[in-house]
């Protein structure tokens, strides 16, 4: 064995070395340097958590009623999660199969979840149609739950987190598991 | 392995890691539904107030290591204490394939560091070798002093309690089940080690179960210092059977459930003598009832036992290898839960409710005619009230609670004689104090503060002598609890999308120490008094870089001081802690490499350690490093059907470390397997 202080190295039994102390030192600045390393996520995979994100949520509202054939999931507006959403179409949940349709009707009463895409303003005018229907709305635009949708996303250190309006939901007929309001913020 | 080439396997092979893996991120959506679930998107953490939270709201570092890092982790020993072993702070040591870890957390001894198995107690030295890892969904490493929430273990058996003052460890076992799977698989490697096991788990509407069985036979190898009470003339051959089963059933709603889980171990085999056979039995049964009421509040109610039973039979080595007597150890304890959360306000959470404890602990002694004599029967238990309050003022998080903990014990019988002393009774309050800064997303600031106490052990109290001219430990009836105290604070930064660094210092302190006094030579007799105190003060780094593309890169290092004080004996006075080496460090790397095929290695280096705080009899352990490597290659995958070949390397250069009570790492060793899933 050279008499390296790398700390990390394999020693004999024998007295302590103050090197140690710099054992792993070298391997730290190794492990800061990567950090500038060119590895950026994809986008997709964004985009990609947050379409599991709304797959998972469904599971976790109960609606007062549900029609028996299908749980029909609508999107509104287009963005990346609008685009991929269309791959869960026949995944079962809830007990029935989930329905995708890549717009929204005109009678919104066959929705039981709106994904809205962008641009924001179409939630502004999207939010009278709903009232009255038990419908679950999601959408990643800032501050959606707080402008009255129920179920939003933000980033916060590198990691989709959720945020809920226990109100809209109520407002909605829609009870949110407890599970569900652990993960997430609560928004007024 | 050299340094500079394990340097180069660490960190010089990341641009490797692009793939063709199969990381989940890489999976199409459909797939990478079914591949996480709403816990793993979410991050969350249960441990800090037995609900639910996002990591960047708990006070206290939590390292959480989920299902898919726990199968690539390497566990030689078969012992679930293995999977925390590259984590800062903590030292696993276990003895061997058959025997506990005796490790150290932030410079205390084992006893300072609690287990739990889904929020209710086990024993850290023992449950953490029968437990199956298939049943873990994850395993959360709560550092720093804990949270009121929790009870100590009130196990009577050889080391006594154990109790969370410098970390606890919640082993999450898996819930719901979304997805049918089935596995099997089966193994070789060194000293004729053969595995098999089965695994499946299903839902049939709102009940999900997991059904596992699993056997280990193994002419394993010696792993004692030679001419020691560890000494074999054969090979100390060992059989393991492990079965466990999980239901859970969803009453009305997902999250209204009920769910049970009951594991039983059996293992015999023999420590490599003629007359040196064991045959053990664990039983480990939990119970869970979930239900979230009203808009605010959720209870929880949960109630387990574990029964344990070991035999070992005595020979008389050196001097003969005759059978001399058996020893029988039964122990069943039963913890209880009861819990209300209450949500209110923006993002508070008050946690309230009541815990207790109910322990039988029974030895006897056949001896070799067949006659059998009872050596202990004592009983005890405990009961705990608490409350904890955790609030979020816009980026702070401030969290405090009390806890009542009364504990009774009975002692019927200690080391065959009715003691003096039959019966001893300690109440204490306890409090914990955290907070916790996000600066910004990136970067948060934390600090805790909280209590804990050690009940004596049924001989420190009643003696094991009650005559004056016997050799043995006499009573102290008027002996007190040790009290600790645990603090810590650190920074937990996530510098980059890939790269997070935490720092942590801590100090923990025992007051009233328990220490074991000389009172007479001859004929020897000790006497355990509160004279003395303890530190451990110290510090961990951690870096972890995880890219894109599923691979890992870690390192972290952990350098601890610690000191006893005896005034009342000066061969210890000013000693280290026993059991807490003063230098750990470990670096590692988990490569997802192309061809379907991952490698992870794991550098574990130890720095010097001693069994004893008397410097005139203590041995001297550590100085040395350990590198295990595994290797997994997806054979084949066929839509949900996978077929993957794992080969594991353990102790890849060989060290034959020493271990206290005489035990020696048997060195290298390697062992592969077939695991077939669909």
């Amino acid at each position: 064995m050279p008499s390296s202080a790398w700390m990390c190295a394999t020693e004999p039994a024998g007295r302590p070395r103050p090197a140690a102390l710099r054992a792993c030192v070298p391997l730290l600045l190794a492990a800061g340097l990567m950090a500038f390393a060119p590895l950026a996520r994809p986008a997709e995979l964004e985009a990609k958590v947050k379409a599991a994100y709304v797959f998972h949520v469904i599971k976790f509202v109960d609606w007062p009623a549900l029609p028996g054939d299908a749980l029909t999931l609508c999107i509104n507006g287009s963005d990346a999660v609008s685009a991929l959403l269309g791959d869960l179409a026949g995944k079962p949940v809830k007990d029935r199969p989930l329905r995708v349709l890549a717009s929204l009707p005109a009678d919104v009463a066959q929705c039981q979840v709106l994904y809205v895409g962008g641009p924001e303003r179409r939630w502004a005018e999207l939010q009278p149609r709903l009232r009255g229907h038990s419908v679950l709305t999601l959408s990643d635009q800032d501050g959606f739950a707080r402008n009255g949708g129920i179920v939003g996303f933000y980033p916060e250190a590198g990691r989709i987190r959720l945020e809920i309006n226990p109100e809209a939901a109520r407002q909605a007929n829609l009870r949110i598991s407890a599970k569900l309001l652990e993960l997430a913020r609560t928004v007024p | 392995m050299k340094p500079h080439r394990l340097a180069l396997l660490l960190f010089g092979l990341p641009a490797l890691s692009w793939a063709d893996a199969p990381a989940i991120e890489n999976l199409p959506l459909a797939g990478f539904v079914d591949a996480t679930s709403l816990e793993q998107l979410g991050n969350l953490v249960v441990t800090d107030t037995k609900l639910g939270q996002a990591p960047d709201s708990v006070t206290q570092q939590i390292l959480v290591l989920r299902s898919d890092e726990i199968e690539r982790l390497p566990t030689p020993n078969r012992n679930l204490a293995e999977l925390m072993r590259h984590t800062s702070g903590q030292f696993v040591n276990v003895l061997s394939r058959n025997d506990a870890n005796w490790g150290a957390y932030a410079g205390l001894g084992p006893k300072y560091n609690s287990y739990l198995l889904d929020g209710l107690p086990i024993d850290s030295f023992v449950d953490a070798m029968s437990l199956d890892s298939a049943a873990i969904e994850r395993v959360e490493v709560h550092k720093g002093p804990a949270s009121v929430l929790y009870s100590g273990y009130l196990s009577m058996d050889f080391v006594g309690n154990e109790t969370p003052l410098a970390g606890t460890t919640n082993f999450v076992l898996r819930n719901r089940v979304d997805e049918a799977q089935t596995r099997f698989a089966a193994g070789a490697g060194s000293y004729g080690t053969f595995a098999g096991s089965a695994y499946t788990q299903g839902r049939s509407g709102a009940l999900s179960y997991i059904l596992s069985a699993r056997h280990e036979r193994s002419d394993y190898t010696p792993y004692g210092t030679r001419g020691s009470w560890l000494h074999t003339v054969q090979s100390p051959r060992y059989e393991k059977d492990r079965a466990f089963a999980k239901l859970s059933y969803a009453l009305d709603r997902p999250d209204h459930t009920v769910s049970l889980f009951y594991q039983r171990t059996f293992q015999q085999g023999n420590m490599g003598r003629p007359n040196r056979d064991f045959e053990h039995h664990y039983d480990t049964f939990n119970f869970a009832y979930n239900n979230p009421f009203a808009t605010d509040w959720h209870l929880q109610f949960k109630y387990g036992e574990r029964r344990y039973d070991r035999r070992f039979a005595n020979d008389a080595f050196p001097a003969s290898l005759a059978l001399v007597n058996l020893e029988n150890t039964r122990q069943t304890i039963r913890p209880a839960d009861l819990t209300f959360s209450h949500r209110h306000g923006q993002d508070a959470l008050l946690t309230l409710g009541v815990d207790a404890q109910w322990v039988d602990y029974a030895t006897d002694l056949r001896g070799a005619g067949g006659a059998t004599s009872r050596e202990n029967r004592a009983e005890a238990r405990s009961t705990g009230y608490f409350v904890q309050e955790k609030i979020r003022l816009d980026d702070w998080i401030l969290r405090g609670g009390l806890r009542r903990n009364s504990l009774h014990n009975d002692y019927a019988l200690l080391a065959g004689n009715t003691p003096d002393v039959r019966a001893a009774s300690w109440s204490k309050n306890l409090w914990s104090l955290g907070t916790r800064y996000n600066m910004h997303p990136g970067l948060a600031f934390y600090a805790n503060a909280g209590s804990s106490f050690m009940a004596p052990t049924a001989k420190q109290i009643g003696g094991t002598v009650s005559s004056l001219q016997a050799s043995g430990e006499l009573p102290n009836p008027n002996l007190k609890p040790e009290s600790g105290i645990g603090r810590d604070l650190g920074l937990a930064w996530q510098a980059s999308r890939d790269l997070a660094v935490d720092l942590r210092a801590y100090l923990n302190t025992i007051g009233d120490a328990i220490v074991t006094n000389i009172v007479s030579a001859a004929p020897s007799q000790v006497r355990s008094v509160n004279a003395g105190s303890a530190r451990a003060a110290g510090y961990e780094v951690d870096a972890r870089y995880s890219p894109a593309g599923g691979s890992t890169f870690f390192a972290n290092f952990t350098r601890t001081h610690s000191r006893v004080s005896d005034p009342v004996n000066a061969a210890q006075d000013g000693s280290a802690i026993p059991f807490a080496p003063d230098t750990l460090a470990n670096a590692g790397l988990s490569l997802r490499l192309p061809g379907e095929l991952s490698a992870s290695a794991y550098y574990h280096w130890v720095g010097r350690y001693y069994d004893s705080t008397d410097r005139g009899s203590r041995q001297a352990y550590g100085h040395f490093g350990v590198i295990n490597a595994r290797l997994q290659k997806t054979l084949d995958r066929q839509g949900s059907q996978e077929v993957r070949l794992t080969l594991d390397l353990n102790n890849l250069t060989d060290r034959q470390y020493r271990m206290p009570f005489d035990f020696r790492d048997p060195g290298f060793n390697a062992f592969v397997g077939l695991d077939v899933r669909y």
